[in-house]
Parts: C-alpha cells; structure tokens; sequence
C-alpha cells in the first residue's frame, strides 16, 4: 500500500490510503451508520452500489455539495461533511 | 472539424480498455473519458495499485486486467480519469464533467463501454445503513482493502454471489447466513441449455468448485428463500427471511444482496436507441449488431452494457467494435480484416457457449418483484410500492405517467434505481411482462451538475494538452 493522506470528515481528522474513495474512508472510519439524511422523510442514509448509480453516497467536499463519495478519492486536506436534508440548508 | 475525435470511448473497464487500446493501436485518434479516479471499471477497479494479498485473494479473474491496463496505458490513447458524461447526442457529439467544469468533444465514432449494474430490487428495509449490494462491498474492498468487521448476512442469486461469498471467507469475513433465491426448478429448466454449456466445462466445474467451496466453509446455506427484509432502527440490525415457507430470522451488521446484473441503459435511452427485452433475465438491452453497432451508426455499445456476457467477452466485444470502427475509416490493414475480425468472433462464441446456460439457471424467481406496500421502491423521493399500486388503481399504466404523479424517478439517481421495479410492479399489476410498457424517460444531463457545469462548456480542440 503506498502513502496515507489526513482528511477532514464531521471535523475529526483520519489518516487515510490515498487511493481510497471518500466513500470508502468514511466507511472504514467510523461513518458507517450514516453518510448522510434523506432530505425527504430525514432518515439516515449510507452508501449502497458503490459505482456511481444510487447516488446514497452524496456528501459535501470543500464546500461544494452533492459530490458522489464512491468516485471521488481522498486528497489531503479534504474537508467531507454529512450532508443533512437538503444541500445547503442545515436541517 | 477540428475538435473531432476518431472515437470516444466512454467507460475504462474491461470492454472500453480494449477498445481503446485496439483502436489506438491501429492508429486512430482516441480519447477514453472515465468517472473513476483509475482504469479498470468495476471488475479491474484500482487494479495497478492493487498489492500482492489482494492478487492472490481475487484469483486470476481480477490479474488479468493487469495486463489489460498495462497495454492501454502504453497505447496512445488519451485517458481522462473522473470525467462524468452527461450528455451523448447521436451526432457524436459527448458533454462531461471534469473537477467541476464541462466540455464538450466530439467523436466520429462512440463506444459506450459503461456496463452493468446490480439489478436493483426493492426490499422492506433496504433504505437502512447497512444494507449494500454485493457489488457494494466488492468495489469497496478494491478500492480501500478493507472489509466487514461484523457479521454478514447475503442474499439473492447468480454466479457473483458464490464468487464475494468465496473473496470474504478468504478476507476472514463472518458470514451468518447465505440466503440462495434461484428457484429450485431452474435446475431442470435450465438443464435443455447443457450440452452447449459442456463445451466449456472448465467453466462449468469453475462454478461448481465456487458452491463446493461454499459448502465447505459451513456456513449456514438456505436454498429456496422466496423474500428477505431488513430491520433495524437507524441502522440494520436483524434480517428476516422465508425458505421453503418457514420464516427466519438472524442478526447481522451488514445484510448484502444480489439478484443478478443488468446493463446499464442510461446513455442508450437518453439516445432513443432500439432495445429488445431478454425474457430469461429479465432486462432490457440496446440493440446492436455482432460488432456493438446500434442502428444508428456512430454510437457503438460494446461489453455488459450491451448484454451481460461478462469480463472476457467483454474485452473481445470491445476489440471487436474497434476494429470494425477502424474499418470504416480504412485504417484497417486487410490482414486484421480477414484475420483478426474472424479470430475474434469464433473466441466470442466459444466464451458465450455456457451463457445461455448460466441465464436459465440462474433465471429470477417468479415473485422477486412482490414488493409490499410499505416498501420504498424510489429511494430518493421515498415513494412506496403502494404509491404506485395507488397510481395504477386511479387508472395510470405508463411509467412515465407515474413519474409525474409520484416522483417515482425523479430524485438524484435519476431512475437509475428504481426504474425496472417501477416498471415490473405495473407489469404484475396488469398481468404483463414489462416489455409491453415504455420505461422512464431519460434525459440530459444525466447526471446532477451545478448551474456553471450546465451553463458553460468548452469546447475541446483536437490538440495535445
């Protein structure tokens, strides 16, 4: 395995591969019961294909929100949050 | 004409490397656009970092991308990783998504080589964390090495499943339950397809030695389940299921399911293209000719996405496609033409021979799309099994109508999910196979994009960058 990289998820720091996908280091590290709340009824969601189809995984990176965790990959840095409700909106 | 390309391949698993690699080394002008960070699709996903314990734990089926990446790489082909297409139009034109800004190219030919994906079949409770698809956890375990460190519980059908059963054992994995849906009778019903099948009885005794193995490890295996769910409050906690008409139950931290693959259409629908529906799996396919030619001319599908073949003939159909696209722009010397072209195509048959076989056996069971009520089918908007009968009952028959009435399709999935349920819920509400309904509307973008992806796009000259 080649080199670990620190990201940011909810604004607790993990070292993590640098090839893992946001999704994946999420899961691993102690984001397994949710990825984010269904901005319809607000029940807790978490990834479910892994390839880029159920759109389960869409957290915010950077700011900018509805990014598909499963096919991005960590970069050092990376700041991920929940996304909760509607992006944007803090509900 | 400048910003055209001789092909655009859309996809970097196996069907798309091939292509591409074919096609450049034929000389032709070829750009791959991909929405993983690296080459290999689903089956060689992260393959050129992959270390040696994962080699050996995938087995021979997952090695032989190496080589596959490896010559793509040398090839001339350009490759631009985490590129999201959004629009194909029939005119070759290809819009997509790369770090948050759009371009468009434009392709004298198309290969779309974006494959399959998990047949999507609602459960009650599969909305809760914790429950995956199969191919969830395969890709998962590719891309981060890491596996489940609680109990699992899997569920469903087809060669995939005693495949990720046989990778999680080796990995250490506690497996509760295997919970087997191929009816029973498929055996005999599938058993007119076997002498054909014989003539690759190394596949055969492949998959027999896959459900030995699983025999061994004594895990807990129930044949003949006819429904599973989940429950949990927040989080999957228990499965449930029926076998042979007894309900069970077992607890589990992570419940994966499998009905089989299907191609993935998007592109194709959003096309118009022709489709056909295979009665036996129970999917919908664009039509194409032998080389992955649709009616149209310049798109091509070539791999999973066109039928589900699997990996290796999916790397054929791919060279197939680029060489009858290097062809049509005579750059195909006469030797590959009366060579090449014939060689692979009798190696294609000779992959597909167990095919017709592995459908029937593995043919979905009758009452897979029984969902109940309470069930969420479109997970995005939440729209229930029971919403839809409702829609159906107030005199709806068409998805689409549906669509506009319940949101059923219209979340950030795009339909993508639950569009086949939708779909086989009417159909067993009339009594009809789906193929007799018009499946969702699909329209660009097809993926979700911000305002500026949508609003401004560059257009990419035909230059080395």
């Amino acid at each position: 395995m080649g080199r670990t990289v620190a990201i940011e998820f909810e604004g607790a720091t993990l070292q993590v591969p640098d090839t893992m996908t946001v999704a994946a280091a999420i899961l691993s590290h102690g984001g397994k019961n949710h990825i984010r709340l269904s901005p319809v009824s607000g029940e807790k969601r978490a990834p479910y294909c892994f390839m880029g189809v159920c759109h389960e995984c869409l957290v915010e990176i950077d700011g900018a929100p509805n990014q598909q965790a499963c096919i991005i990959e960590v970069r050092e840095g990376m700041k991920i949050r929940r996304q909760l409700g509607l992006p944007g909106g803090d509900e | 004409m400048g910003g055209q390309r001789d092909v655009i391949v859309i996809g970097a698993g196996p069907a798309g490397l091939s292509a591409a690699t074919r096609a450049a080394d034929l000389g032709l002008d070829v750009l791959v656009l991909d929405e993983q960070p690296a080459p290999g699709g689903q089956l060689y996903r992260n393959i050129e970092r992959a270390g040696a314990d994962t080699l050996q734990i995938l087995g021979p089926d997952y090695s032989l991308g190496l080589s596959l990446v490896e010559k793509f790489r040398k090839s001339a082909a350009q490759y631009q990783a985490g590129s999201i297409v959004w629009n194909i139009e029939p005119n070759g034109n290809v819009y997509f998504s790369q770090g948050g800004r759009s371009s468009q190219v434009r392709g004298k030919f198309v290969i779309i080589a974006i494959g399959a994906m998990e047949r999507a079949v609602p459960f009650s409770g599969w909305n809760l964390p914790g429950v995956m698809g199969v191919g969830g956890i395969d890709a998962n375990f590719k891309s981060s090495g890491t596996v489940p460190d609680s109990p699992v519980v899997i569920a469903g059908s087809g060669p995939l499943l005693l495949l990720i059963v046989g990778h999680l054992t080796s990995l250490g994995v506690e497996i509760s339950a295997v919970l087997d849906t191929t009816p029973i009778g498929n055996m005999v019903s599938a058993l007119p397809q076997l002498p054909g099948a014989l003539r690759r009885i190394d596949y055969l005794l492949k998959g027999l030695g896959m459900l030995l193995n699983v025999k061994r490890t004594g895990i807990p295996y129930h044949r003949g389940v006819t429904a599973y769910s989940a429950h949990g409050n927040g989080r999957l906690e228990r499965v449930s299921f029926t076998a042979k008409g007894n309900i069970h139950r077992v607890e589990s931290g992570l419940f994966l399911t499998h009905e089989g693959i299907v191609p993935r259409c998007d592109f194709t629908r959003l096309l118009g293209l022709l489709h056909r529906w295979d009665p036996v799996q129970r999917y919908w396919y664009p039509q194409t000719n032998q080389y992955g030619a649709t009616e149209n001319g310049v798109i091509y599908i070539a791999g999973d996405g066109a039928f589900i073949h699997g990996g290796i003939p999916a790397i054929l159909k791919g060279a197939l496609a680029a060489l009858d696209i290097a062809e049509k722009l005579n750059l195909l010397p006469a030797s590959d033409k009366a060579d090449a072209i014939p060689r692979l195509e009798k190696e294609l048959s000779a992959e597909l021979a167990p095919r017709p076989f592995v459908d029937a056996l593995y043919k979905p069971h009758q009452g897979l799309y029984n969902v109940s009520n309470e069930t969420v089918v479109c997970r995005c908007e939440e729209v229930t099994a029971g919403d839809i009968r409702q829609a159906v009952e107030e005199g709806c028959r068409e998805p689409n109508e549906i669509k506009a009435l319940t949101r059923c399709g219209m979340g950030h999935c795009q339909g993508r999910m639950c569009g086949g349920a939708l779909a086989e819920i009417i159909a067993g509400e009339f009594n009809l196979e789906p193929e007799h309904l018009r499946p969702l509307n699909i329209r660009a973008p097809v993926r979700n994009l911000s305002l500026s992806e949508l609003s401004e796009v560059v257009l990419l000259e035909n230059s080395d960058q």
